[in-house]
C-alpha cells in the first residue's frame, strides 16, 4: 500500500522525467562543433599556448593585460580539406559560478556562433537565449562586440553578459591575430 | 571515471548518428576519437598525480569574478582538453567548487543641518556559494550593517541567504531556505555597483522591503522565448509586531513587521510569483505578487483574518547609452480594522493602501577602459498611508501626503564593480531632509 502512494508521488516529481547526466552542461565540446560545422568532413585540433610575442599583441589589441591561457578547440574542414571555420572553447566567471562556452568563427573569420554548453548561476539563464547570442552573429573587431552597444545587456545579469561578451572579444582577437595568420 | 563515461556518451552519439555520416567520416571521427582517448588517459593520470596538492591550494584560492580575460577559475586552472572541459569540471566537483564573493558599501550625507551629517559603513556582506555537483549548490550570505554590533551599538548582524538550489533540468530549478524574494529591480539585485544613487531608491525600501527574504520553496522556469517565472510558499510578515507608538511603521510598514528567518511565525504562510520578459536583449518587462496572511494565528490578536497583499510592475530599457527604468508598487492590509480600533490615540495605525512609482534615467556619458561616468535622474512619489480604515476617520486620523524626491547625481566607475557615488536629493514634502550624499561601493 506504501509504496504505491511513494510510486504515485514520484510519477508527480518532476525529477521523475528522465534527465541528463549533467543538467546544466546543456552539451558537450563535440556536440556543439557539430552541431555549428554539420557540414564538417573533419575536425584538426586546435591546443596552442600563445608565445609571449602574440599575447603582447592580443593584450594591445584589447587594451588590457589578460592572464596567459591555453587556446584550445578545432579547425574544422570540408571533404576537399577547405576550412570552414574554427571552433574555440572558453571559461569564464559569471557573477561567481563558470560559465562554459564555444564559439563558432567562418572561414572569413567572422562570428558565426555562440554557443553556451554549461552555466551555473541562480541567474541569467537568458544568456542562452537565441536572440541574446545573434547579437554576436557576423561581428569580427572588437569595435563591432562592444558591452552595452552592439551586446546589449539582460536585466539582472549584467556580470554573466558583460564576462561572456569579454570573453567572446578575447577569442575573437585570438582568432584574428593568432589563427587566421597560420 | 567519469571523462570515460562522458567518452563513451561520446561513441555511442558518434555510432547513432552513424547512418547520417559517410564511412570516411565515420573513421575519421573513430581516430579523432581514440586520440582524444588517450589524450584523456595522459590527462586523467595528470590530474590524479596532481590531485592533492591542487586541491589544498584551490581551497584557499577566493575566485573573484574579474574580467573574462583574467579569470583565475579553479575548474580552468588546468589545461583541460577541449574534448571534455566542461564535462571534466563537472566530473570533480571538489573544493574547488566553493567560491568567496560579497559587497560593500560606504555613505556621507549631509542634510542642510550640519548636525545630521553623519557617515557610515552601511553594509559589508561575505558571500559564499559551493557546488556540490552540476545540479546541487548552496548560496549563503552574512551581513554586518553599520559597522559594529554589540549591546551599545546600533549595528546589525543578519544571514542574508542561505538556501539550496537544485537544477531540475535545462528550464527548471527548484530552491529552499532563506533568499530574496523575487519583486521589484533592487531586491535580488542590490549591490551597490547595480543601482543609481548612494542610497536605495526610496520605493523600493519603503513600499517593497530592502533586501526581503523569507523562508520557504519556490520553483524558477524559463521558456525559449525568454520568459523567466518564478513561484513559491514562504513565510510571511508577522502583523502581530506592528508598534503603532513607532514612526518606522510609517518609514516601511512591511519592513517594520518583515521576520528575516528569525523564529518567523509561520502559522500562516505566503504564496508569490512573478513573471519577467528578457527575450529582447537590453530590455526587461515584469512584475510580481505576494499574498499572505498576517496574523500568523496568534490566539490573541484582535484582527485574525489579517490580510497582506503586495504587487509590483517593472520595467528596464537600455537603448544606446541610456539606461531608462520605472517601477510602480501598491501593498494592501486588509481586515485590519479592529486592530486598529484597540490601537486608537497612537499615532501609526496599519494603513489599508501604501504605494509608490518611480522613473529614472542613466546615461554613459564617457567610458575609457574600465572607467565610465554615469550620470543619472530619479524621479519618485511613495505614500506609506495612503489610505485608513473609514472606521479611524472619527478620530481624527487622516491619509499622509504623498511624498516625492527627485535624486540627482553621478557614478564613477572605477571599473564595473566598483563605483564612487555622488547625488542630491530634494523632498517636497519635507524640504528639511534635503540631503547631499556621497558613496563608495563595490562587489565581487
Amino acid at each position: 500500500m506504501q509504496h504505491r502512494w511513494l510510486f504515485a508521488a514520484l510519477a508527480l516529481t518532476p525529477a521523475a522525467i528522465v534527465l541528463p547526466v549533467h543538467a546544466v552542461v546543456y552539451m558537450s565540446a563535440e556536440q556543439a562543433r557539430a552541431a555549428l560545422f554539420p557540414q564538417a568532413a573533419r575536425f584538426d585540433e586546435i591546443a596552442i599556448e600563445l608565445t609571449p610575442a602574440q599575447q603582447q599583441v592580443l593584450d594591445q589589441a584589447l587594451g588590457v593585460a589578460t592572464k596567459p591561457r591555453r587556446v584550445q578547440g578545432w579547425t574544422a574542414r570540408d571533404g576537399a580539406g577547405k576550412l570552414i571555420g574554427q571552433i574555440l572553447l572558453d571559461e569564464v566567471i559569471g557573477k561567481y559560478e563558470l560559465i562554459s562556452y564555444a564559439v563558432a568563427f567562418g572561414a572569413d573569420g567572422a562570428i558565426q556562433a555562440v554557443e553556451v554548453l554549461a552555466y551555473r548561476e541562480s541567474h541569467g539563464q537568458e544568456i542562452r537565449l537565441p536572440a541574446w547570442r545573434k547579437q554576436f552573429v557576423g561581428k569580427k573587431t572588437l569595435d563591432e562586440l562592444r558591452f552595452g552597444e552592439q551586446i546589449k545587456s539582460i536585466s539582472g545579469a549584467t556580470l554573466s553578459c558583460r564576462h561572456v561578451t569579454e570573453g567572446v572579444q578575447r577569442l575573437a582577437t585570438i582568432q584574428r591575430t593568432v589563427l587566421a595568420p597560420r | 571515471m567519469m571523462k570515460k563515461t562522458a567518452l563513451a556518451v561520446a561513441l555511442a552519439a558518434a555510432f547513432a548518428s552513424a547512418p547520417a555520416f559517410a564511412q570516411e567520416d565515420l573513421r575519421a571521427e573513430m581516430r579523432a576519437l581514440r586520440e582524444e582517448v588517450q589524450r584523456l588517459r595522459a590527462e586523467l593520470d595528470a590530474v590524479k598525480a596532481a590531485a592533492p596538492a591542487a586541491r589544498s591550494a584551490q581551497v584557499a584560492t577566493p575566485i573573484a569574478p574579474a574580467p573574462a580575460s583574467a579569470q583565475t577559475a579553479v575548474a580552468s586552472s588546468s589545461p583541460t582538453s577541449p574534448a571534455g572541459a566542461t564535462v571534466a569540471a563537472a566530473a570533480e566537483p571538489a573544493e574547488s567548487a566553493t567560491r568567496l564573493f560579497g559587497y560593500g558599501e560606504i555613505s556621507f550625507s549631509r542634510p542642510q543641518d550640519a548636525a545630521q551629517a553623519q557617515a557610515t559603513v552601511g553594509r559589508v556582506v561575505l558571500g559564499l556559494g559551493h557546488q556540490f555537483n552540476e545540479r546541487t549548490k548552496i548560496v549563503t550570505e552574512l551581513e554586518v550593517e553599520n559597522a559594529v554590533v554589540s549591546a551599545d551599538d546600533q549595528g546589525e548582524v543578519a544571514i542574508e541567504q542561505a538556501y539550496v538550489e537544485h537544477q531540475i533540468n535545462d528550464g527548471l530549478a527548484v530552491k529552499a531556505g532563506l533568499y530574496l524574494i523575487p519583486l521589484g529591480y533592487l531586491n535580488e539585485s542590490h549591490e551597490p555597483p547595480n543601482y543609481f544613487g548612494v542610497k536605495r531608491n526610496f520605493v523600493e525600501t519603503a513600499i517593497i522591503p530592502t533586501t526581503w527574504r523569507e523562508i520557504g520553496i519556490g520553483l524558477t522556469g524559463s521558456t525559449d522565448f525568454g520568459l523567466r517565472w518564478d513561484a513559491g510558499v514562504t513565510t510571511g510578515f508577522d502583523l502581530t509586531k506592528w508598534d503603532a507608538t513607532d514612526a518606522e511603521a510609517l518609514e516601511s510598514p512591511l519592513g517594520a513587521v518583515h521576520q528575516e528567518g528569525q523564529f518567523a511565525k509561520a502559522g500562516n504562510l505566503a504564496l508569490y510569483g512573478a513573471l519577467n520578459y528578457n527575450g529582447q536583449p537590453g530590455l526587461n518587462v515584469g512584475g510580481g505578487v505576494f499574498i499572505g496572511d498576517v496574523a500568523q494565528k496568534q490566539p490573541d490578536f484582535a484582527s485574525p483574518d489579517a490580510r497582506l497583499t503586495l504587487a509590483e510592475a517593472h520595467a528596464r530599457w537600455t537603448p544606446g547609452n541610456w539606461d531608462l527604468s520605472a517601477l510602480y508598487a501598491i501593498g494592501s492590509f486588509s481586515n485590519v480594522e479592529q486592530f486598529n480600533l484597540t490601537q486608537v490615540g497612537n499615532p501609526y495605525p496599519v494603513p489599508k493602501r501604501f504605494d509608490g512609482w518611480y522613473a529614472q534615467a542613466g546615461y554613459k556619458a564617457w567610458a575609457q577602459g574600465d572607467y565610465a561616468l554615469l550620470p543619472f535622474v530619479r524621479y519618485e512619489q511613495f505614500n506609506t498611508a495612503r489610505k485608513y480604515d473609514d472606521a479611524l476617520a472619527q478620530f481624527g486620523y487622516a491619509a499622509q501626503p504623498t511624498e516625492a524626491v527627485v535624486t540627482a547625481g553621478a557614478s564613477f566607475k572605477l571599473h564595473p564593480q566598483v563605483v564612487l557615488k555622488a547625488d542630491y536629493q530634494w523632498f517636497r514634502e519635507n524640504s528639511s531632509r534635503d540631503m547631499f550624499n556621497l558613496g563608495i561601493g563595490f562587489a565581487y
